[in-house]
């Protein structure tokens, strides 16, 4: 199993059905650890005190969430100084067109899919390329 | 005795003298002839040896001498032979036919005896020399006869002669008179004589007269003319020549009266002959001019200057074709030649260019006076006729464009000679009017028998009474009339009535029109104005009509009724309507009027604002308007249509925040109905796989179970909250 300590991966999912199947999926495909969170402020909180020591992050953002949703998160998380570390996947239950639209005019969203994440979706996240070199 | 014989030379000399010598010697008491010379014996025919020794003058007795001549010969030698002087005898007469000549003629000599004395002085010869003196005897007789026969005429002249010749002493009496003068006085030569000149003067001339005739009496020469009245009171014009006189001791004037009486009559005659031809000729309205058949002038009348501009010195020497329009020139020649056959000839209008360049319509009548000795040349007598011919043209033109203009016209005209009942109608060609031709429409009483027979009698009525009201000059008519087809046209007719100075009806000129279309369209006009303005009423436009040019705007009743403000007046853009328009919109919206009224291409204008209405509320309007401009572009009018938005406007915005809210909804029930259904099929794929790791199999039913549930129950509430919002 690969493994890579600069690689941080984060679902920021309510719904925990969702992100225990999503971290499931994940699993299968490397060995970083995946951390979750219920809502944007938990993924904040979170980044703002590992962030430092990682290299990149990774984060399968849910936008529909209570406490902060996906998208107060990704206002709040562009000016924090890892903000360039950040590869963010959107990964919703909207099948709105706009909010995809919405999604990709943030900077550091590289992906937009609908849940449930299927197994196909999975190699095409992790071979992101800001990510791959970092996939253990 | 002294004799002495010549000596040879002398004798020589004596022989050559060119006049009849002889040498005579005092013998005794006598003189013999010595010798005779050459001449003297061709001349008397007498032998020289005859002659010696004769004693003289004795030895010519036997001629023709008269005994004076014998004793002036004798005398002259004793006187020469005495004295010892020459002596001439002169004039002596001695015809030398009763010599031995045939031919007689009258001689008359100069004798010349010429003492001859010898060296103690003593007389011994005298040459005696016969000098022929006959021509200038006779020279002097012929003359003193002339004289006489001078005498004689000058007598005749002055007693015969026509002017009066008289000498006045210096009291002005006269001395003499010849015939001429006394027929003037009408009075006798002896009656006049001694008579005073004074009561013959003429009042008026007395004073001129007695002053020239003192200036003469002084010795002044004078010539003057004066009026005298003679004894039987004729009236004389008389030249009065007066010459000083001193004669005899006497004093006083000769005189020469001169009649001129008649000539000044004659005189005075032409002068008033000369003004009737400056009256006709130089003054009167004619252009009279003399010219050759070349057509060059020789005299033109001083009218040119007033009526072609011309000074007649002008024109003389110059060709009048010269000045003729060319589309005439070749016409005039033809007729100014026909000068040749006829004696008088007229020429009508031609162009003749004044001089100011313009064409002027002249006409001439010429007459050929060639063979007149005081005329020689063609005599053209012509008026400027330009005012009548462009007066006629101008008729023409009226005539031609009257006709035009009945042709033009859809109406028929015509022309109703009321005093002859003759009716003259412009057809237009052989074109049908009311389906009659115009042959149909000419006969009489057609016109008539086609009137609707209800409105005839009206009609007639109507026309008598225009007819007869002197003031009336025009008359309009309105009446129904029988087309061909059976069918009644509308008709009105329009005739101006021509009346004379006594103010009667003569002529009636008018016009017949066909008005059917025009009042059906009439009753479809009145029929869409009706709907119109119903529609207008109806319609939430306020349409207003704006004259830029006047600056004022008329509004419709919607003002009123959907703004609130008072339609009575009119009022200008600027108040009661810019004033109106809120704020934020009133610059935009005037600037905006301002550039599609600049722009001459725009035609349109169309804007969108808020209009406060007197109520004080906002009213939402749009406002469209289409601009009619002149030629050159400028907006002189607008009219246009304002139409309240405000309620549309209204639902609008709330079907705009209804479409928010319930884009809201929507997009959370979505999500709401979304999570259950992804972690379904999250589940369900999990499902699929072999292997499911912490989930056992019943764990991932129950969760699937109770996803589908919280479906059911989430399309329960939906149902439940658009039920509510429908209530």
């Amino acid at each position: 199993m690969k493994t890579n300590r600069e690689l941080e991966i984060l679902i920021v999912e309510d719904d925990l059905i969702i992100s225990r199947l999503h971290k499931f999926s994940l699993k299968g495909a490397l060995k970083n650890d995946i951390k979750i969170v219920g809502n944007g402020r938990e993924a904040l909180s979170y980044l703002d005190d590992v962030a430092e020591e990682k290299q990149k992050i990774l984060i399968l953002l849910d936008l529909n969430m209570p406490v902060m949703n996906g998208w107060d998160f990704l206002e709040a998380c562009h000016t924090r100084p890892y903000a360039n570390r950040l590869v963010v996947m959107v990964v919703t239950s909207s099948l709105f067109r706009h909010d995809n639209k919405r999604a990709l005019d943030y900077p550091r969203v590289m992906g937009f899919y609908s849940k449930p994440l299927r197994k196909e979706h999975i190699p095409q996240i992790l071979e992101h390329p800001e990510v791959a070199p970092l996939i253990s | 005795m002294h004799r002495t014989t010549i000596t040879n030379p002398y004798f020589e000399i004596f022989e050559a003298l060119p006049f009849p010598c002889l040498l005579l010697e005092p013998v005794q008491d006598n003189f013999v002839v010595t010798e005779a010379n050459q001449k003297y014996c061709e001349l008397s025919g007498y032998d020289r040896a005859e002659l010696k020794g004769q004693v003289y003058p004795q030895m010519l007795l036997k001629e023709d001498l008269s005994r004076q001549n014998l004793q002036k010969r004798k005398l002259s030698l004793k006187k020469a032979f005495e004295s010892g002087v020459p002596h001439k005898a002169e004039c002596l007469r001695l015809d030398l036919s009763s010599c031995q000549k045939e031919e007689i003629s009258s001689r008359f000599w100069r004798i010349e005896n010429i003492p001859i004395k010898d060296e103690a002085g003593e007389v011994i010869y005298v040459l005696n020399m016969a000098i022929d003196q006959t021509s200038e005897i006779l020279e002097k007789q012929e003359i003193t006869q002339k004289l006489a026969a001078n005498e004689q005429q000058q007598v005749h002249f002055i007693s015969k002669n026509q002017d009066g010749l008289y000498s006045l002493d210096t009291d002005g009496n006269f001395l003499h008179l010849n015939e001429g003068l006394a027929k003037m006085a009408e009075m006798s030569v002896v009656d006049l004589l001694g008579q005073s000149f004074i009561p013959f003067c003429a009042p008026q001339d007395r004073n001129l007269i007695l002053d020239r005739f003192k200036s003469a009496v002084s010795g002044n020469n004078e010539i003057f003319e004066a009026e005298f009245i003679s004894a039987k009171g004729k009236h004389l014009i008389l030249e009065i020549s007066l010459f000083p006189m001193s004669e005899h001791g006497k004093n006083g004037v000769y005189g020469i009266a001169k009649d001129l009486t008649a000539l000044r009559q004659k005189e005075e005659e032409l002068f008033r002959n000369q003004k009737k031809f400056q009256a006709l000729v130089q003054e009167g309205s004619d252009l009279i001019a003399i010219l050759g058949t070349d057509g060059i002038y020789s005299f033109v009348s001083n009218t040119t200057q007033k009526i072609l501009g011309f000074k007649p010195s002008s024109l003389i020497g110059k060709s009048a074709f010269d000045f003729i329009h060319p589309e005439d020139k070749e016409r005039v020649l033809e007729e100014f030649s026909q000068l040749e056959e006829k004696k008088q000839i007229r020429i009508n209008n031609f162009r003749f260019k004044d001089a100011a360049g313009k064409w002027r319509w002249i006409e001439t009548y010429a007459s050929n006076f060639l063979d007149d000795p005081y005329v020689e040349g063609i005599v053209a007598n012509s008026r400027d006729i330009t005012a009548l011919v462009e007066k006629s043209q101008q008729i023409k033109q009226l005539y031609e464009r009257y006709t035009l203009a009945a042709e033009a016209t859809e109406d028929l005209i015509y022309d109703w000679n009321l005093e002859t009942d003759e009716v003259t109608r412009f057809h237009k060609g052989n074109e049908n009017f009311l389906g009659y031709s115009p042959q149909e429409i000419d006969c009489r009483e057609f016109w008539k028998s086609h009137i609707h027979p209800g409105e005839l009698p009206h009609l007639k009525e109507t026309l008598k009474e225009s007819l007869d009201d002197p003031k009336k000059l025009g008359l309009k008519t309105q009446y129904r009339f029988q087309r061909a087809d059976g069918s009644y046209a509308q008709i009105i007719d329009r005739a101006n009535i021509v009346r004379n100075e006594r103010g009667e009806a003569i002529r009636l000129i008018g016009a017949t029109s066909d008005v059917s279309r025009l009042m059906e369209n009439k009753t479809a006009l009145k029929l869409a104005n009706k709907r119109f303005s119903y529609a207008m009423k109806a319609t939430k436009e306020m349409i207003w009509d704006w004259n830029i040019a006047q600056g004022h705007i008329k509004r419709s009743g919607a003002f009123k009724r959907i703004f609130g403000y008072n339609t009575s007046k009119d009022s200008s853009v600027e108040n009661l309507w810019f004033d109106r328009i809120f704020e934020e919109d009133r610059e935009r919206i005037k600037k905006s009027l301002e550039q599609a009224l600049q722009d001459t291409t725009t035609k349109k204008w169309r804007e969108e604002y808020c209009f406060l209405k007197k109520d004080g509320s906002r009213a939402y309007v749009v406002d469209r308007g289409y601009i009619l401009r002149e030629k050159d572009g400028t907006a002189i009018r607008m009219v246009g249509a304002v139409l309240d938005v405000t309620e549309s406007r209204r639902m609008l915005r709330e079907i705009k925040k209804q479409n928010e809210v319930l884009r809201e909804v929507a997009w959370e029930q979505a999500h709401i109905v979304r999570a259950p259904l992804a972690r379904l099929k999250g589940l369900l794929d999990l499902l699929e796989q072999e292997e499911f790791e912490e989930w056992s199999r019943e764990e991932l039913v129950q969760l699937i179970r109770s996803s589908a549930d919280e479906v059911d129950k989430i399309i329960g509430n939906i149902i439940k909250k658009t039920e509510s919002i429908e209530n």
